[in-house]
């Protein structure tokens, strides 16, 4: 007897309810409108990195020897998921090995960090580099040289290996 | 009235024959109107890319000119240069014909906008203004369906059998949200209309036809949106399922008149609403008369183009079966039912 009577209701209640999401819907874009944008301008502004970001590898030089402290012990080479490190060295005659080559492939890295993870020495760091475009796949190449340009210059010996044993929380030295 | 003494003075300074006068009034006129319609769809692209930006947390365009005001000239010239495609089996003279189809009803609907007061702010003031709108805006969906089956392709036939359901069952709750108006003030006549909702409620309300028509107002817009295929009612166009709807096929040119066609109507949908629910250039309260009447007029049809453009940046789109029976079991009753409370409405006063 009353069920038209409950089904009006009940459908009058649905239309308002509508006109009530619809309308809170609106009130959160108008929120939205004069929020602070999150766009960064780039080429003018630049984006502030955040602590612990991984750009790509590099090999910084240390400011007393001029080297970086690569010891060609292709730890990295191994590490790396898709084969971006090729390192060629020998043994030299003071029993120490001496790097011939050290090749990265910048066209293939994820950026993953494993590689500066197995460092023994802590050579191999991830910089904060990420503008990497070149015109041609040979100058995603990365040699030895471009790599100490691309690390720039590390503090001294001592804090690199600190900041090793810290970063892998290995107690190795 | 002042250009037609411009246009005198013009003649008889070059010795043309008086019989060209009356042409060349009227082409002068469609040429301001036209210039006025380009400028106001540079700007409303603009403006929807700013504001849809802004609800995004984003900038907007912000490179070509000052803020970003010369985007749109660049994209114009950009769609310009564009090489223009008709697909090998398209049906030929429908393709190139479908975008003018559409574009020109939206253009001629600006003939009796009142942007003033008087004469000289309004191109022809017909004395069957609300019937000429209703009619001229039902033309462009022929011009859809034209396109959507001249492109020879199934996403552009499925945009227009959409289209064409759409406007057919949203026409009659736009028609019917406008009868009120015309009932109210007792002419068709627009600037009739506006004169009509001259007043004040207790010295403060504005005796607008919205203090009466909330509702037939809300049915207006609700039917605009889906008659000029604005989200949440673009499902002709619907770009998640059907690339571009109707104009997938075009390019260069004839998308841009398609563009400005959308655009265009956008503007008129708003200039409608204003004149028939909001005054048109009538002030909010006598006091503020001392402001000129375009500056009420085309100052509420930007609050109501910012309002479309809110509800586009805000809903999703509805689906198919969601439209048609909210168009016919709840927007045509609740107009209907508007227009009953409106003949109490006349018949007590």
């Amino acid at each position: 007897m009353c069920r038209p009577i409950r089904r009006a209701i009940e459908y009058t209640r649905e239309g308002l309810y509508t006109i009530y999401s619809i309308a809170k819907g609106h009130i959160v874009t108008l929120k939205n409108l004069f929020r602070k944008k999150v766009t960064i301008q780039y080429p003018e502004v630049r984006w502030q990195l955040p602590e612990g970001y991984r750009g790509f590898p590099g090999l910084p030089v240390d400011p007393d020897t001029g080297a970086d402290l690569c010891i060609g012990c292709g730890a990295c080479a191994r590490a790396c998921p898709t084969g971006v490190i090729t390192v060629e060295s020998h043994m030299g005659e003071d029993k120490k090995r001496v790097v011939d080559s050290f090749m990265m492939n910048a066209g293939r890295c994820m950026f993953c960090g494993l590689c500066s993870e197995v460092c023994p020495t802590g050579a191999l760091v991830m910089t904060d580099k990420y503008e990497l475009a070149a015109f041609s796949r040979e100058d995603l190449i990365y040699d030895r040289v471009k790599l100490n340009e691309l690390g720039g210059i590390r503090q001294s010996k001592a804090e690199a290996k600190e900041t090793v044993a810290t970063s892998t929380g290995r107690e190795d030295t | 009235m002042t250009l037609t003494t411009i246009v005198k003075t013009v003649f008889q300074w070059l010795h043309i024959p008086q019989v060209w006068l009356r042409p060349a009034i009227m082409l002068v006129d469609a040429l301001i109107v036209l210039f006025f319609i380009l400028f106001v769809v540079l700007y409303l692209i603009y403006g929807l890319r700013k504001i849809m930006g802004w609800i995004q947390a984003r900038i907007g365009p912000n490179r070509v000119g000052p803020y970003g005001l010369a985007q749109t000239i660049a994209d114009a010239i950009k769609l310009l240069a564009k090489e223009d495609i008709i697909p090998a089996m398209a049906d030929k003279w429908p393709f190139v014909v479908a975008p003018i189809i559409v574009f020109v009803p939206a253009y001629m609907v600006y003939v009796v906008i009142p942007f003033g007061k008087g004469n000289g702010w309004v191109v022809q003031d017909l004395n069957i203004g609300v019937l000429y709108i209703a009619a001229v805006l039902s033309i462009p969906i022929i011009g859809i369906i034209t396109a959507g089956w001249a492109s020879n392709n199934k996403w552009s036939l499925l945009g227009a059998f959409r289209a064409a359901a759409q406007m057919v069952s949203y026409e009659i709750p736009l028609v019917l949200a406008m009868i009120p108006a015309v009932m109210l003030a007792g002419k068709m006549n627009l600037q009739g209309i506006i004169e009509a909702q001259q007043g004040v409620y207790f010295g403060i309300i504005p005796k607008w036809f919205i203090t009466t028509q909330i509702v037939g107002f809300f049915v207006y817009m609700c039917a605009a949106l889906a008659e000029s295929n604005l989200t949440p009612f673009d499902i002709m166009e619907a770009e998640s399922e059907l690339v571009a709807g109707y104009n997938t096929e075009y390019s260069g040119m004839k998308f841009a008149l398609f563009f400005l066609a959308e655009f265009a109507g956008m503007f008129t949908i708003s200039a409608v609403a204003t004149t028939l629910f909001l005054g048109g250039w009538l002030p909010l309260h006598p006091a503020l008369s001392f402001i000129p009447p375009v500056i009420w007029f085309l100052g509420k049809t930007a609050v109501l183009i910012f309002i479309l453009m809110w509800i586009r940046s805000t809903l999703p789109r509805v689906r198919v079966d969601q439209l048609m029976s909210f168009g016919w079991k709840v927007l045509i009753p609740v107009a209907l039912l508007n227009i009953a409370w409106t003949g109490l409405l006349v018949l007590s006063s």
